[in-house]
């Protein structure tokens, strides 16, 4: 466990190293450049001090995703956050972006979100390289700023973290905003990919590597509307053996039967990722909607999920009231163990027996994963300082596949600085 | 009785101002160099920062008061249709999308009306009776 920790702690450190030195080297270079032109240095900082208790902690049994681990005892480190963002303007054209968010739902563990070099070829072309967030959802690109929207979370039906995959992407981005009359439309696309370590059902840590990642994602805004459309194709994820599954595909290798052992391996698993957000403000009233979908394909485990919410609330001087319902729908197309068990029948039942116990228990994980859930919450946002917002939030949570009703209250306060 | 219809007519007059001046008249400033009128969208957009030219296609970079300035939140309210705590929520999600930052801003009217007037890339807002010949007002905001 130690060593585990520490290698994963080696790799996050060396990640972290190799892209701050090719940061700085971008850096230098640029400086060397532009040594005349006025670099100036932006910090800005915020947080949430976050706290929350489930009525009873069956919900969180049945999902682990939900709420990153409420239970029924009052937790604090579900929503405790820390981030700080620096822009280091080198001219009018060019600056660098660094922006790191310490979770504590991570073990406070100072995650960088991303650091990337902005080339702005004009007011309204720009283009991003490094490291971005993948902006899957309408406030991705401020998901951990609470400040920021009227939540303590986003509604985690459509806000989950298996949704999303993985946050961050290394690679390209363009930004172009155009007006259009009285609209503001824009045009946003990535291309890169990712790799990452992360905790799969099976209790061990595995590595994700994505390639070829691209999205393009559409923009229509005025004074109270706001549209915005996206699609992302991820066609290449990969998942690392986890050490039962890689003992068992050698032995089958080694006893001629590779082509299952094949089967077995998780590598260019195709998801797709579509998104609706839809918002309307006028004068102090507010509503949105978005949706989300996600086909996972090319999969031993495919699977079809479906999210969204629809918020509404008002606005009464330095206080906002809102009310949200959210919905989520999960299904696993079971053809795992499948074919396996058919071609088990043709191996020596010292290969049989493990290989369909293996199938087995991920055809148990993926049914475990399979959700329908849906819940609504009431919430007060106060402006308090002219710095701060504090937040009090009732939610009432069904999961319906399990006939299970639970509620939580959480309190948060969100301050920038 | 004469010079007391006078005081009086004054008196009213002086009313009539002070009153005009409690409406808190704005107006939207910029160098006189610079041509042509601008809307509320037009001046909404480059404090908002989402557009950094004039209509006229030069650039164009805002000033702003300071915050804790009564003309910041009545600009806020009638020209962005924001209350201060939108306002900084909103510059909260454009620092940290890494999209932009919020305007610069001076203490008082007399410092930005002297920049306004000294650069043609500025555009601020200031009491219309603190304008003069500096600065050439572009837009009007009535309370």
């Amino acid at each position: 466990m130690i060593k585990q920790a520490v290698s994963v702690m080696r790799k996050a450190c060396s990640g972290l190293l190799s892209w701050l030195c090719a940061m700085g080297g971008v850096v230098c270079l640029l400086f060397s450049s532009a040594v005349n032109a006025e670099v100036e240095w932006y910090g800005n900082g915020f947080g949430t001090l976050g706290a929350g208790v489930l009525n009873s902690n069956s919900i969180n049994e049945v999902n682990p995703f939900q709420h990153n681990g409420y239970d029924d005892s009052l937790q604090l480190d579900v929503d405790t956050r820390l981030g700080y963002q620096g822009i280091l303007q080198l001219d009018d054209q060019v600056s660098v972006t660094a922006q790191a968010v310490v979770q504590s739902s991570d073990d406070f563990e100072a995650d960088l979100e991303w650091v990337y070099l902005t080339y702005k070829v004009n007011g309204n072309l720009f283009f991003n390289v490094g490291r971005i967030r993948r902006p899957s959802y309408n406030y991705s690109d401020y998901l951990d700023v609470g400040y920021a929207y009227p939540w303590i979370r986003p509604p985690v039906e459509v806000y989950s973290r298996d949704l999303a995959f993985y946050d961050q992407v290394d690679g390209i981005s363009f930004l172009y905003e155009r007006p259009i009359g009285g609209w503001i439309s824009s045009v946003q696309a990535y291309y890169g990919g990712s790799s990452d370590n992360s905790e799969v059902s099976f209790g061990e840590n595995v590595d994700f590597k994505t390639r070829d990642d691209r999205g393009v994602f559409l923009g229509l805004e005025n004074d109270y509307w706001n549209f915005r459309l996206g699609y992302q194709v991820l066609p290449s994820i990969s998942v690392g053996r986890i050490e039962q599954g890689e003992a068992l595909i050698t032995a089958l290798e080694g006893a001629g039967f590779g082509d299952i052992g094949r089967d077995l391996d998780v590598e260019d698993i195709r998801t797709e990722f579509y998104e609706f957000f839809i918002g309307l403000d006028i004068n102090d009233w507010f509503c949105s909607a978005e949706y989300v979908r996600v086909l996972v394909s090319k999969s031993a485990a495919p699977n079809d999920e479906a999210a969204w919410y629809l918020t509404g609330g008002r606005r009464l001087g330095p206080l906002t009231l809102h009310y949200t319902y959210a919905e989520r729908e999960r299904e696993n197309e079971r053809r795992f163990s499948g074919p396996i068990r058919e071609q088990a029948s043709m191996l020596p039942p010292a290969f049989a027996g493990p290989l369909i116990a293996l199938a087995d228990a991920v055809d148990e994980g993926s049914s475990l994963s399979d959700t329908k859930q849906k819940s609504h919450t009431v919430g007060l946002r106060y402006d308090f300082d002219k710095a701060y917002a504090l937040k009090l939030e009732y939610q009432i949570i069904s999961d319906q596949k399990n006939d299970l009703t639970n509620n939580l209250v959480s309190v948060a306060v969100d301050f920038i600085f | 009785m004469k010079s007391r219809l006078l005081v009086i007519a004054t008196f009213m007059l002086s009313m009539v101002w002070a009153h005009a001046v409690k409406a808190e008249e704005l107006v939207v400033i910029v160098n006189p160099d610079m041509q042509g009128s601008m809307s509320h969208t037009d001046v909404a957009r480059i404090f908002l920062g989402k557009s950094t030219q004039f209509p006229s296609g030069e650039l164009a970079e805002p000033l702003d008061v300071d915050p804790s300035h009564p003309n910041y939140h009545v600009f806020a309210r009638e020209v962005l249709n924001k209350s201060p705590s939108q306002l900084r929520a909103y510059w909260a999600k454009q620092i940290f999308t890494g999209r932009g930052l919020p305007p610069k801003s001076a203490k008082d009217e007399e410092e930005l009306r002297t920049l306004v007037a000294e650069n043609k890339r500025y555009l601020s807002y200031i009491d219309s009776a603190k304008k003069d010949d500096s600065v050439r007002a572009v837009l009007k905001i009535v309370d």
